[in-house]
């Protein structure tokens, strides 16, 4: 098990500077946590620094996190809502 | 059978997806992020004001004029004139989006929402598939990106004043995803005077049950109420802020300034909530959009694609084009319009097979695509925002000659430079 950064990040760098095994860097649009590297400060802290120093709770465990976001974000990910014209042969089905 | 696939389905993917039908493409599809058309258009409404009337008239002379048709007639008042604003219509914000959507299908357009873009696969030199975020992968000959600007969170908490939970939706749908960007072509992003990354959207939106009835009264008869500003509260610096430099004028700062488009626009990008109930007869607005107007707006020109003038966007791929704001520091929706139009009628040529279209600098669309993209190569011309409405733009184009309100000089300029009707015809 490993952490993650969900989308509330908001760039702030904090945990990139107290992570003890340097799990964490720079991506496209926030912060992200290599899952590889992390091991929970397991050994180093009894919180894991990123959950301590994060201003706005976006690092989490990775599952916790994964089922809240897809709770929470039910319409992203979903099937896409199509409007067809009225017209013999259109496009392929999705 | 060509096929082109829009992504973004604000003002300018739609023109975009008009233009590909008309110009020949047998398959068109739109691909939107949240669940309605029209994006910032949601929330929108100015039409015709200065250059934009001249401008509308000539792409109703190229034979683009659905969607300003749609406008038109869709508009609450016509004519209005404003502080450093003449002949604006009004569209209704509420019965645009339907109606465009109607549009589209009647047109054969195919139109997924919910549909963001995540991925995309490219291969000897082209994108061949868009794949949605639920993974469901589209193909197509040539794409559009009119994925605009607008966001993300992390960019509006960046340069701005945070999330402000405007039409954009981001947290519900995903922030944009640019087309451009997964290409991997090199983007640039519009900066402030101060050079500040990106620009804040110019107005809000103001609940109609929350203002005085004396004041919707005024305003649905006239579609415009100014109320001077109460003299404490006038604050100029916020005019620098803003995206819209039509708007930026001493009189918007001076006075409280409200259009009727079926809600209340208010003309500033934003106002502390109790700030604005000081001002006599606001005592109860509310904020309809961005619903956190007390703190701000959002963030725009993040991303801006680099095009040639047929708004082919160049890069590592040779089957994209751009239009809206991708295109350039274009603010507004006739100016989304215009250049979704060229973008989707150069892809169905692209698709067909056929060299694209440059509009010739003889007509003010065809120049202000031109300058526009002449400019942002500047570090001075990435700080403008352009519109046929006011600023640099509008000032070049009364300069130049090209405005104009006279629908029969529009039509003759159209007809001289042999493009009469253009977009509404199949590519020979």
């Amino acid at each position: 098990m490993a952490y993650m950064i969900t989308a509330e990040c908001i760039n702030c760098g904090a945990c990139e500077l107290d992570c003890p095994v340097r799990a964490i860097a720079p991506a496209p649009s926030q912060f992200r946590i290599d899952p590889d590297v992390c091991v929970e400060c397991d050994g180093y802290f009894d919180v894991p620094r990123c959950q301590h120093v994060c201003p706005v709770n976006a690092c989490t465990p990775a599952r916790a996190a994964y089922l809240f976001k897809a709770r929470a974000l039910a319409n992203r990910g979903a099937p896409p809502r199509v409007y067809r014209p009225a017209r013999a042969g259109a496009s392929p089905q999705p | 059978m060509p096929r082109v696939v829009v992504v973004g389905g604000g003002w300018a993917g739609c023109a975009a997806a008009l233009a590909a039908r008309q110009a020949g493409a047998d398959e068109v599809v739109v691909l939107e992020r949240t669940d309605s058309l029209l994006g910032t258009g949601l929330v929108g409404g100015i039409m015709r004001n200065n250059g934009r009337y001249t401008a509308a008239e000539e792409m109703i002379a190229l034979g683009a004029g659905q969607l300003f048709e749609i406008c038109d007639s869709t508009s609450r008042h016509c004519g209005i004139d404003f502080p450093g604003h003449k002949h604006a219509w009004l569209y209704d914000v509420a019965l645009i989006e339907p109606a465009v959507r109607r549009r589209l299908l009647e047109n054969g357009v195919e139109i997924w929402l919910m549909s963001r873009v995540t991925e995309i696969e490219r291969r000897d030199g082209a994108i061949r598939v868009v794949v949605l975020e639920n993974g469901t992968s589209i193909p197509a000959d040539v794409f559009v990106d009119a994925t605009g600007t607008v966001g993300s969170q992390s960019f509006c908490t960046e340069h701005g004043n945070g999330c402000v939970m405007c039409v954009a939706r981001c947290p519900t749908f995903g922030p944009r995803v640019s087309l451009t960007g997964l290409a991997g072509a090199p983007e640039r992003a519009g900066r402030r005077a101060d050079g500040a990354l990106g620009a804040m959207s110019g107005s809000c939106k103001l609940n109609k049950d929350t203002v005085a009835p004396e004041i919707v009264r005024q305003l649905e008869a006239a579609g415009l109420v100014i109320l001077p500003m109460p003299a404490h509260l006038v604050d100029r610096r916020k005019l620098s802020a803003k995206a819209c430099q039509q708007y930026a004028l001493p009189e918007f700062a001076d006075n409280v300034i409200l259009l009727d488009t079926g809600q209340i626009k208010l003309m500033t990008a934003y106002m502390p909530l109790d700030q604005l109930r000081q001002v006599p007869g606001l005592e109860n607005a509310r904020y309809e959009d961005p619903y956190s107007g007390t703190v701000g707006n959002s963030m725009r020109y993040s991303a801006l694609s680099p095009r040639d003038d047929a708004m082919r966007v160049l890069g590592p791929v040779d089957n994209l084009f751009c239009g809206g704001e991708k295109a350039g520091l274009l603010v507004g929706h006739t100016e989304a319009i215009v250049t979704g139009t060229l973008a989707g009628h150069n892809a169905a040529r692209a698709a067909l097979g056929r060299e694209p279209l440059v509009l010739p600098d003889a007509l003010a669309v065809g120049d202000a695509i031109r300058f526009v993209r002449e400019s942002m190569e500047t570090e001075a011309g990435l700080q403008k925002k352009y519109t046929f409405s006011g600023s640099v733009l509008f000032e070049r184009m009364q300069a130049r000659g090209l405005y104009t309100t006279d629908r029969e000089a529009v039509a003759a300029r159209v007809a001289a430079a042999g493009l009469t009707g253009v977009f509404a015809r199949e590519v020979a």
